[in-house]
């Protein structure tokens, strides 16, 4: 029988995180369905067990699961132990953890504790014509593709982008009972050095949910001209988005910033603003279903990912466009 | 508190995308990497950033040196010449043909290691990640070879002690603040803001600091070790994805006209 390939179900809330169907139907792909192929590493405070069943529908066999009452706090030192134990116990050929804000750091810690190698931001997992794991991560912003062949013993820890990966879903006759083996995260002892003060984190809709999104750049020229792109955005049902140029200039918060360091977004429609489309930028919304760009220079990149295009000023054009799109919501 | 600043040089990200788009950007099909004739070189922006900090714990009166260490690159004296100018006290510039194969992983263990082998550190800094292959694995990995935590993604770092450190972290839809207990790794994001322009003083007097370079067998990090992660992951292949580009424009009249257009077109596409 071949290897297993273990997913980190990260769990926040008492819930599994979004990404954990993914990473399931990512696993699954590579192992083309074999039984008893997927298997999870699942950790959290006490209690955290009873969420093992909510992956059997993923296609997920064994779920090696770890509890502490240390694990609440979702800090890679102690999820990387807790982990790195299921790992050992499992003995997979591949390691795929999601890139949330604790898998991004967890990723590399458990490699390091595994003795391991790891690569981030993977968008894509094949096996090669000489059965090898190969694994597609951008670079350079996303401007270029670097493929890599990976180590299956010892496991690879591999880390997915959020929103990258292939949507998962449940799959069908993947619903039996899976087997729930736990795990000593090895906590015995460990004092945590790190204790948090305070988290803040603006309620409401988020961006990534969106199906609308007009984003504007640099090309606003003025911090006072994004409220153009708030006015439009409400207009048309959607959000209002930001290059980092803008954000880092204080024209817009950070949670609105798209792209490589900002949000993965892909809604219906993506409405570029006065930007270039530098690949950061480009990283975070290029799977949009319609991308319309406006910019005064033709050789602007953000043209070469768009369906319509409008050259010329984007202040000419704004309010315009905003009065055009009023009419038709009212009409 | 004694201060690491972890930096890599790398080729200009900005200048990297424009030669993409050009059709300009070349591969060198030997080593699967691009080929950097006419990019600039320098350090990873993210890494300024982390000396920034540094800059900023000495401003509110935090005492001890300052270091910077590199790994490898192929002009180390701009590097540091730059770390020097933004008000590092000390380079450590580690370079062996052992360091060759290394990966971010080998970068971490040869970093690890030449923290320990001057002295310590009682706070690592970098950047969250390097803008050429974006990986952001160093700063965790240095974290856990060294056992201590990881506060990725910061955007102040303030001292509460000698001993304890109060990060400010950027994360998705808002903001945590956490105190570490040191000795700590913290990575640094953009939001931390500009690095101050270096002073013409500081700027001169950069330019007679010389690093200390180190090699694999006077830090005492096996070579071995280094390569290893290198090979278990190797780069086959590295390509310019392909934009196809069929966009259509949307003119006729003025911006009047071209707004309705593109309003009823949209509205058409069922997308408002
Ligand atoms: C490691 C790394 C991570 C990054 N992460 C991100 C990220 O997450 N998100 C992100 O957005 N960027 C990111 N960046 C930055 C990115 O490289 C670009 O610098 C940034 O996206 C540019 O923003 P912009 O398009 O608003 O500005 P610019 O590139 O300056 O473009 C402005 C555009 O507006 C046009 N323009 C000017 N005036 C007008 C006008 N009156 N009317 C119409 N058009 C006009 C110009 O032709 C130009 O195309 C990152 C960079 C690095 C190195």
């Amino acid at each position: 029988m071949s290897k297993s390939i273990l997913i980190v179900a990260e769990a926040e809330g008492g819930r599994l995180v979004r990404m954990v169907s993914d990473l399931a139907a990512v696993a699954c792909g590579l192992v083309g369905g074999a039984a008893g192929s997927v298997v999870a590493a699942l950790s959290g405070p006490p209690g955290t067990a009873g969420l093992a069943k909510e992956l059997w529908p993923h296609g997920v066999s064994v779920a090696y699961v770890a509890e502490h009452p240390l694990l609440g706090e979702l800090r890679p030192e102690t999820h990387a132990r807790a982990a790195a134990a299921a790992v050992q116990q499992a003995g997979p050929s591949l390691v795929l953890v999601g890139q949330t804000l604790l898998g991004r750091d967890m990723a590399p810690y458990l490699a390091a504790r595994l003795n391991t190698s790891v690569l981030m931001n993977a968008t894509e997992l094949r096996r090669n014509s000489s059965g090898e794991v190969e694994v597609v991560c951008p670079v350079y912003g996303g401007s270029v593709r670097a493929v890599y062949t990976v180590s299956e013993s010892p496991a690879t820890v591999v880390g997915f982008q959020p929103g990258v990966a292939v949507r998962g879903e449940a799959v069908a006759g993947g619903a039996r009972q899976g087997q729930v083996v736990s795990v000593d995260p090895g906590l015995g002892g460990f004092q945590s050095k790190v204790k948090l003060v305070n988290r803040a984190t603006t309620a409401g809709p988020r961006l990534e949910e969106a199906r609308v999104i007009v984003s504007g750049g640099k090309g606003l020229g003025d911090k006072k001209n994004y409220a153009y792109i708030e006015d439009l955005a409400k207009v048309v049902g959607g959000m209002p988005g930001a290059s980092r140029a803008i954000v880092d200039l204080g024209w817009a918060t950070r949670a609105q910033q798209v792209g490589l360091t900002g949000k993965r977004v892909s809604p219906d429609l993506y409405m570029a603003i006065g930007i270039s489309g530098a690949s950061q930028h480009m990283a975070g919304c290029s799977t949009s279903k319609v991308i319309v760009a406006v910019n005064r220079e033709r050789d602007a990149v953000i043209f070469k990912y768009a369906r319509y295009g409008v050259l010329g000023d984007c202040l000419e054009f704004l309010p315009s466009f905003i009065e055009e799109c009023r009419k038709l919501k009212a009409g | 508190m004694k201060i690491a600043v972890l930096a890599k040089e790398i080729p200009d990200s900005d200048i990297v995308d424009a030669f993409a788009w050009a059709g300009r950007l070349q591969i060198d099909p030997t080593i699967k990497a691009i080929r950097r004739e006419g990019i600039a070189l320098g350090m990873n922006a993210y890494d300024e950033q982390a000396i920034e900090a540094a800059m900023r714990l000495r401003d509110a009166g935090v005492k001890g040196t300052i270091s910077v260490l590199s790994v490898g690159g192929t002009a180390p004296d701009k590097l540091f010449q730059r770390a020097f100018a933004l008000g590092a006290d000390e380079g450590y510039h580690l370079a062996d043909p052992a360091f060759d194969e290394a990966d971010s992983v080998g970068v971490a263990h040869i970093l690890a290691a030449a923290i320990r082998h001057v002295g310590g550190a009682d706070l690592v800094l970098c950047g969250r990640q390097g803008s050429d292959y974006d990986q952001g694995i160093v700063g965790p990995t240095v974290a856990a070879l060294m056992d201590i935590p990881c506060i990725s993604i910061a955007r102040d770092v303030k001292a509460v002690s000698e001993k304890v450190v109060r990060v400010i972290r950027v994360i998705p839809d808002g903001e945590e603040t956490v105190d570490v207990e040191l000795p700590a790794v913290v990575t640094i994001s953009n939001e931390l803001g500009t690095p101050r322009y270096p002073p013409a003083m500081a700027l001169f007097a950069a330019r007679r600091k010389r690093a200390t370079t180190l090699t694999a067998k006077e830090i005492g990090v096996d070579p071995a070790r280094v390569s290893v992660s290198g090979q278990r992951v190797r780069r086959v292949d590295m390509y310019i994805p392909e934009l196809k580009g069929k966009c259509e424009f949307l003119d006729g009249g003025g911006p009047r006209e071209v707004a309705a257009k593109l309003a009823q077109r949209l509205r058409e596409d069922g997308l408002i």
